[in-house]
């Protein structure tokens, strides 16, 4: 247990972090869901996507939620002393961003399978660091769970000591 | 000094230490806030079917996500610190944030559209003209308890009439979007007008409940006056006047280079009522106030 990061952010603070975490998993199914939505359903063929469709307008507000909820998860490590927590979640952070400008890049170069080199390489970005940044996501929900054991282990001495 | 004592004293610091924190955000929030209305003004009135790579568009995207994910930031952030207002305030005005940027993505795909026009800029003036009062209050609670003070404690009158003129500007700037629908034209006039002159006397309002703060004694028998709640809220009044005067060169002469001046000023208001809220670069000034007689004491006794 010596090597354990439990913070100094409280047993309620932790839980409520922790939910924020569900919160963002949820965002990050629903984002797959409507991407997958656009990949197989919209530009499978020879159909594009522009950036009023409202699929896309979905997974764009959904993408937003996601990066702010990954902030707000770093911002807590960071302000609470939780230095795992805060570097994991600021890797999802940079994934998010690079993600994000591999979105645009397949918006703005055309917006579909057949559109060409370029905006098949933002969508291969856009994938696989949304995958590279649900990992980090999780291991740093992992270590809040992990905190929040710790923290419910330590309580009940710390009360027979008083 | 107990155990007791001492961890509740490392505790309190700690609590200020993190308050401190959430107030720098507050201050981000604020300063983006005013930036990406600036840039939307500027968009809205000076470029003509702007696309998704337009680079004005790109800033102001820029923009507004930071200004959205910092008031993200700062609603859990309070909610980790038990600021309950604070943090459901700035959470809703995440999620308005958010479905405005929406309809901002919907008219990228059909800028011809006076429909469409219409509800993008309603809905993020809208989103505007709610942070503005958000973000004052933000703003007061979170430096009161940054200073060490009960969040439960009384608010000076001069502060809420300070919330008043911010909900007053931002009901201000929203009638004075409705003045570019021709429909809603003399409507929204006659109300921009209106709001203006009531966000004016409330600002006057401000000046003087600021001086006669000074002339009322506190428990201690000291003065509680903050000189600097004067002068922000003059220069606010001096803002606020030549914002009329160049709403009226805007009617009279014509022309979309005033509305983007008045923007300007708008903004300039709404960071000296913010400054009037907090008052911050305190200067000692002890020396400059008279000593309180007893007499006076027992007067107000």
């Amino acid at each position: 247990m010596e090597r354990e990061e439990i913070g100094n952010l409280g047993l309620r603070g932790l839980s409520l972090t922790l939910r924020l975490c569900y919160a963002n998993f949820l965002v990050y199914l629903l984002l797959y869901v409507t991407g997958m939505y656009i990949n197989i359903y919209v530009t499978s063929g020879v159909n594009t996507i522009g950036i009023s469709d409202i699929t896309n307008i979905v997974h764009m507000v959904l993408a937003i939620v996601n990066f702010a909820f990954t902030f707000v998860i770093m911002v807590v490590g960071f302000l609470y002393a939780m230095r795992k927590v805060a570097l994991f979640s600021l890797g999802a952070v940079a994934s998010l961003v690079i993600a994000t400008v591999g979105g645009m890049l397949f918006l703005s170069t055309g917006g579909g399978r057949q559109s060409g080199d370029i905006t098949l390489l933002g969508g291969w970005v856009m994938s696989f660091l949304f995958m590279l940044a649900l990992f980090l996501s999780y291991y740093a929900t992992l270590k809040i769970v992990r905190a929040i054991r710790i923290t419910e282990l330590v309580k009940p001495t710390e009360q027979r000591m008083t | 000094m107990t155990v007791q004592t001492l961890s509740e004293n490392v505790s309190l610091k700690n609590e200020s230490r993190r308050a401190r924190w959430i107030l720098y955000f507050v201050y981000l929030q604020a300063l983006f806030l005013i930036l990406t209305y600036i840039v939307g003004v500027w968009l809205g009135t000076e470029i003509h079917n702007a696309t998704i790579t337009t680079p004005d568009l790109v800033v102001h995207g820029i923009l507004a996500s930071g200004f959205a994910l910092l008031s993200a930031v700062v609603g859990f952030l309070a909610a980790l610190e038990n600021q309950k207002r604070v943090a459901i305030s700035n959470l809703a005005l995440f999620f308005i944030t958010i479905v405005a940027g929406a309809t901002g993505f919907a008219y990228l795909g059909n800028n011809s559209s006076s429909n469409q026009i219409l509800v993008t800029n309603l809905s993020m003036m809208t989103t505007i003209g709610i942070a503005m009062p958000i973000t004052g209050y933000s703003l007061a609670k979170i430096s009161r308890s940054a200073s060490g003070l009960k969040s439960n404690e009384h608010s000076s009158l001069s502060s809420l009439m300070t919330y008043f003129a911010l909900v007053a500007l931002s009901f201000t700037v929203i009638a004075g979007t409705a003045v570019e629908t021709i429909a809603l034209y003399a409507f929204a006039v006659v109300l921009h007008v209106g709001l203006a002159a009531f966000t004016v006397s409330l600002v006057l309002g401000i000046v003087i409940l600021s001086v006669l703060e000074g002339s009322t004694l506190d428990k201690t028998g000291s003065r509680s006056w903050v000189p600097q709640r004067v002068i922000y809220s003059l220069l606010g009044l001096a803002a606020i006047s030549i914002a009329g005067g160049d709403g009226v060169i805007t009617v009279t002469v014509g022309g979309v280079s005033y509305v983007v001046v008045m923007a300007e000023l708008t903004v300039l208001i709404y960071s000296f009522l913010l400054l009037s809220i907090e008052a911050p670069l305190h200067l000692n000034l002890a020396f400059f106030r008279r000593p309180v007689s007893k007499s006076a004491l027992k007067q107000q006794e």
